[in-house]
């Protein structure tokens, strides 16, 4: 068995060597060059890191190469060459890298057997990512330019985090398929480039699932058997959810083909981002929001629920506690909010159950889509403070583990909700022993540790983040909101920055240091705590 | 085989000894129980009679009719306590439940007290308001609903800030009797009472002893007051006030002027949020024992720190370091004495302020909020966390496993606890629109029994200036905010047990 493998193995190689005996060459007098400088030293990169993240970035080209595609169609402003270039450089680079690393024969067990190493590869893929995914933004003089570097950082970073903050003055000057760019870098991030580079990479014996645990948001199932199938079915299903949005967003409601499939591609990210002023508000449409708001809740659903249901087990969704905790919490604060905005507000119980409705779903998903219009109360900016206190709690809740949604999750809210139960019940029982239960498992107790650990880690950030945005002089709800927003990946947040305005209205090292909390967040915070964890690690052994 | 049974039965007639599952359907338990809480009661009532009859004489001199209500009520209460501690005798040791409802009614009984003297003295028409200025009182913070204390005639004067004092002895013991609940894992879940004796985490300390502690720190500080130039009836009033973290002034306006006076105040809320069993070992014979606790290190660290912040930044560079520093140690020390208004600085110093609140000094100090011990030990938890990352396995050694894994669960919940009040009570401000600054910050600052915080409530406005059903809300935060947020649950839960065992 192994001795076939070997033998497949040197026939593909082989055959590649053919293919590009030129570069290879090159990389060959390349890699002599690094063994030289770095080879011996304790500072070399793990090479299959580099594979991974060459692999992320070719997967970025056909995004741009799209977006340059709708862009010269549309021809209303001149982008196609910034995304072009942008995509040669992106795939130049990606193809550097993964002819750079060692050949996969070469893997050792050992490169992803530290978890550090893990998500620290994690966070710099998704930071390189992010970078190489700003250079559309910074290429094109009329979006941002060289000069607005940091605000194109941002609004890569807000797209691939799938936060949709952003800091286009303008929304609509700019041309449609750089829009559609940034509706594509959504699309990406939403589940992941890691799991897609996971689903193609050749092999992987050790640290697969971690690599999917530390970018999936929570304790990742596995769906297959194996790694990679489990990676591929993520994203069959997250493609299969994208299409139906667009489809039925184009069928029945009736936006162009361009706008279902823009926000086809920030719903099923629960992203936010739309190539409006106005997001959803500029359809004025009762069904665009009711096929999004369904898409948002559909998406923030625990995947591997929808994986069961694709094999015909529709039980999960009803066995599920952590779903019907979310429900019921979404559903309470939909109730709570409707009758509160019906009380203050002056629209009619109508107006306030569809934007109500909408904005809950939107904020509760952490989507962050607005549909704020003539005559509708879709601005929860202008929402009484009872409401605005509601949709805090929902925006630091966010949606399921296992799905594309953000913030702390049902999950972990609902453990700990029971942690704070049972130690009042132990208060008055002694010696009763509780256990927390997931439907009818037992959570180990190792398990509501690490649950409570990360949320204590995540009030945390919040408290620290809104200090010192606080500090760069924004006033306190529009910070504290803009901080959660940033940490659920959200998109709007309150005060200041609500969903008509936008992140301009944060000082530039506030929107740098947001940018930052989105990517801390999406990442659960400690892929970014580590990201220099290896490093330090190395240069303290040598 | 005979003596077992006897033993047997006669087991079962003794009061129970562990925490029971059922302890309600038990009627000797029961019994035991409400002795008990009559027991401390009775005992805590000598206190506020005592305390009453101090009020009266205060303003004998101004010959008004509170004079004879004060010393009347005073005379009952004391009656009324005596006969209670003579008839009723306080248990060796409770379940610790029973601790947490005791202390709850206790509270309850004192703001009691003091609302009926408030609204008999014709100070306070309305019993709400009543009830509200004793709540903010017994619970030691800085809110009243009085805009001109300085109407009111000796006798009251003397009380409110005696029940200040009061309060703040009885969190301080509250505190010391349940620190070694939420720091060892104690599986009997009863708390030893010993006669009076009271356990700290490093020891025993007499509770007359402490209780001698606080009362010569009162003087100390009294004296300190007086010399600083205050009259000496202020001198008394103003360190009753400073020494429980309380924040009561007798003037409605400006009246720390001169700077003697600012730094005695900032002195005395300072040494107000010393952890009480350490500065009673340190006055005992063994200073080196205060720098030796990392809790008073981040203390220290956490007032120099945020002072020198303010004093560096540059809009408030004009206020005096005196005045800085003023504000540092009222809001981390929570006793909520306004001298500068905050709400006018700059938004992340206002943050800084907040957080400072919310903090709040040392455990076992009178001073309420999250305590320091609390922060630094999720501070450890959290750096084990993410180191548990770096490595393969998922078990790792702490090295801060003093704790221990209950204690540590424990105190997780708490602090979700007190997150979930602070979001419970800021939604409750917010219904009546209370815009969201002033509902959160006011929800943290009333739960930490500090008093102003962040928006329409920044140091320059009072409650007073709220509408009664806002005042209420916040009788019910500083209430669940005295009593450390986790009783008040417990308290909730027993009466849900009680529904429930009553509807069956």
């Amino acid at each position: 068995m192994i001795e076939e493998e070997a033998d497949h193995r040197s026939v593909e190689s082989a055959s590649t060597n053919r293919a590009i005996m030129p570069l290879r060459e090159l990389m060959k007098s390349l890699r002599f060059e690094r063994r030289q400088l770095l080879g011996s030293s304790k500072l070399r990169i793990n090479s299959l890191q580099m594979k991974m993240l060459g692999i992320a970035l070719l997967f970025l080209c056909p995004g741009m190469l799209l977006a340059a595609l709708v862009e010269w169609w549309a021809s209303n402003s001149h982008g196609e060459v910034a995304l072009l270039a942008s995509a040669a450089i992106c795939g130049g680079l990606g193809l550097l890298l993964w002819f750079y690393s060692e050949t996969p024969s070469e893997y050792s067990d050992t490169d992803f057997s530290s978890r550090s190493t893990v998500f620290a590869t994690v966070a710099w893929t998704w930071l390189i990512c992010s970078v190489v995914g700003a250079l559309p933004y910074v290429l094109d003089a009329s979006v941002f330019g060289w000069s607005g570097w940091d605000n194109a950082l941002f609004e890569s970073i807000s797209g691939f985090s799938c936060t949709g903050s952003t800091v286009l003055a303008d929304i609509e000057q700019h041309g449609r398929g750089m829009l559609m760019w940034r509706q594509i870098t959504q699309w990406y991030g939403g589940m992941g480039m890691v799991v897609l580079a996971v689903s193609v990479l050749p092999r992987l014996r050790v640290g697969g699932l971690e690599l999917i645990g530390a970018e999936v948001p929570g304790d990742s199932d596995r769906l297959e058997p194996r790694v990679k199938q489990t990676a591929r079915w993520l994203w069959y299903l997250y493609c299969g959810f994208t299409a139906a949005i667009a489809l039925v967003l184009f069928v029945v409601p009736g936006p162009s083909l361009y706008d279902s499939v823009a926000h086809a591609f920030s719903t099923a990210a629960i992203g936010g981002f739309s190539p409006y002023n106005s997001s959803i508000g500029h359809f004025g449409s009762v069904w665009v929001e009711i096929v999004i708001a369904l898409g948002l809740m559909v998406c923030a659903i625990n995947f591997s629920l929808h994986h069961r249901a694709v094999r015909r087990d529709f039980s999960g969704y009803a066995k599920s506690p952590d779903l019907l905790f979310y429900f019921k919490a979404l559903g309470g604060v939909f109730v709570v909010t409707w009758c509160l905005n019906i009380w203050w507000g002056d629209a009619g119980w109508t107006i306030s159950l569809r934007d109500t409705f909408f904005s809950v779903v939107s904020l509760g998903t952490s989507g962050g889509f607005a549909n704020a219009r003539e005559g509708g109360i879709g601005d929860f900016a202008l929402w009484v403070p009872a409401t605005q206190m509601l949709l805090l709690g929902l925006m630091v809740m966010g949606g399921n583990v296992g799905s594309t949604s953000g913030g702390l999750k049902a999950y972990r809210a609902r453990i700990v909700t029971s942690h704070i139960w049972r130690n009042i019940r132990q208060t008055l029982q002694p010696h009763a022993v509780i256990p927390i239960r997931s439907g009818s498992d037992i959570v180990p107790e190792e398990t509501v540790r690490r649950v409570l650990g990360y949320t204590t880690l995540f009030v945390v950030f919040i408290a620290a983040g809104t200090t010192i945005i606080a500090a760069l002089g924004t006033d306190f709800l529009t910070s504290l909101s803009g901080v959660i927003s940033a940490m659920s990946n959200i998109g709007p947040a309150l005060g200041e920055a609500g969903p008509t305005a936008n992140f301009l209205e944060f000082d530039r090292p506030a929107r740098l240091f947001l940018a930052a909390l989105m990517l801390t967040g999406r990442l659960e915070i400690v892929a970014i705590l580590l990201m220099f964890a290896p490093i330090t690690a190395k240069l303290r052994r040598s | 085989m005979t003596s077992k049974r006897c033993q047997n039965t006669s087991a079962r007639r003794l009061p129970p000894k562990g925490g029971h599952l059922s302890l309600i359907r038990l009627p000797a338990s029961q019994r035991a129980k409400e002795e008990f809480y009559r027991a401390l009661i009775s005992r805590c009532l000598i206190f506020a009679g005592a305390m009453l009859l101090l009020a009266g004489l205060a303003g004998i001199a101004d010959d008004g009719g509170d004079v004879l209500v004060g010393i009347l009520m005073g005379l009952i209460t004391c009656v009324v306590g005596l006969l209670g501690s003579w008839w009723y005798v306080l248990p060796s040791s409770v379940p610790k439940r029973d601790v947490f409802v005791a202390a709850g009614l206790l509270w309850l009984v004192m703001i009691a007290v003091s609302a009926v003297f408030y609204v008999l003295s014709g100070a306070i028409g309305q019993v709400d308001r009543a009830i509200v200025e004793s709540v903010a009182g017994f619970c030691t913070t800085g809110f009243s609903v009085l805009a001109r204390p300085e109407d009111l005639s000796k006798t009251l004067l003397f009380w409110r800030a005696g029940t200040q004092w009061l309060g703040g002895l009885g969190a301080i013991s509250f505190a010391l009797l349940l620190i070694p609940m939420f720091r060892s894992s104690d599986d009997s879940g009863r708390v030893p009472l010993n006669a009076s004796r009271f356990r700290k985490p490093n020891g025993e300390a007499d509770f007359l002893a402490f209780l001698k502690i606080y009362c010569a720190l009162s003087v100390v500080l009294a004296v300190a007051y007086a010399i600083a130039g205050m009259g000496i009836f202020d001198a008394v009033t103003h360190s009753g006030t400073t020494i429980s973290t309380g924040g009561f002034t007798n003037y409605s306006t400006g009246f720390f002027e001169s700077s003697a006076i600012q730094w005695v105040a900032v002195f005395g809320m300072f040494l107000a949020g010393i952890n009480g069993a350490l500065l009673f070992k340190s006055l005992r014979g063994s200073p080196g024992s205060l720098w030796r606790s990392l809790e008073f290190k981040v203390y220290v660290g956490l007032v120099v720190g945020a002072s020198g912040i303010c004093l560096i930044w540059a809009d408030v560079a004009g206020e005096r370091l005196r005045q800085v520093l003023f504000s540092v140690t009222s809001a981390i020390s929570t006793t909520g004495f306004r001298l500068v208004d905050w709400g006018e600085w700059s938004v992340g110093l206002q943050m800084l302020i907040l957080l400072l609140i919310a903090t709040g000094a040392m455990v076992g100090s009178a001073s309420g909020g999250f305590q320091i011990l609390r922060a630094t030990e999720a501070a450890h938890y959290l750096a084990r966390e993410v180191r548990g990352h770096t490595v393969s396995t998922t078990h790792t050694q702490s090295r801060h496993d003093f704790l221990g894994e209950e204690p540590l669960a424990k105190m997780q919940a708490f602090q979700f606890l007190y997150l979930a009040a602070v979001g419970l009570g800021a939604f409750a401000l917010a219904c009546f629109g209370t815009d969201i600054v002033t509902s959160i910050s006011a929800s943290v600052s009333s739960l930490a029994t500090m008093g102003p915080a962040l928006g329409d409530l920044s140091p320059a406005t009072d409650i007073w200036q709220l509408s009664r059903p806002e005042q209420a809300v916040f009788a019910v935060l500083m209430f669940v905010g005295r009593l450390f947020v986790y009783p008040v649950f417990i308290i909730f839960g027993t009466l849900v047990a009680k529904i429930r065992w009553l509807s069956r």
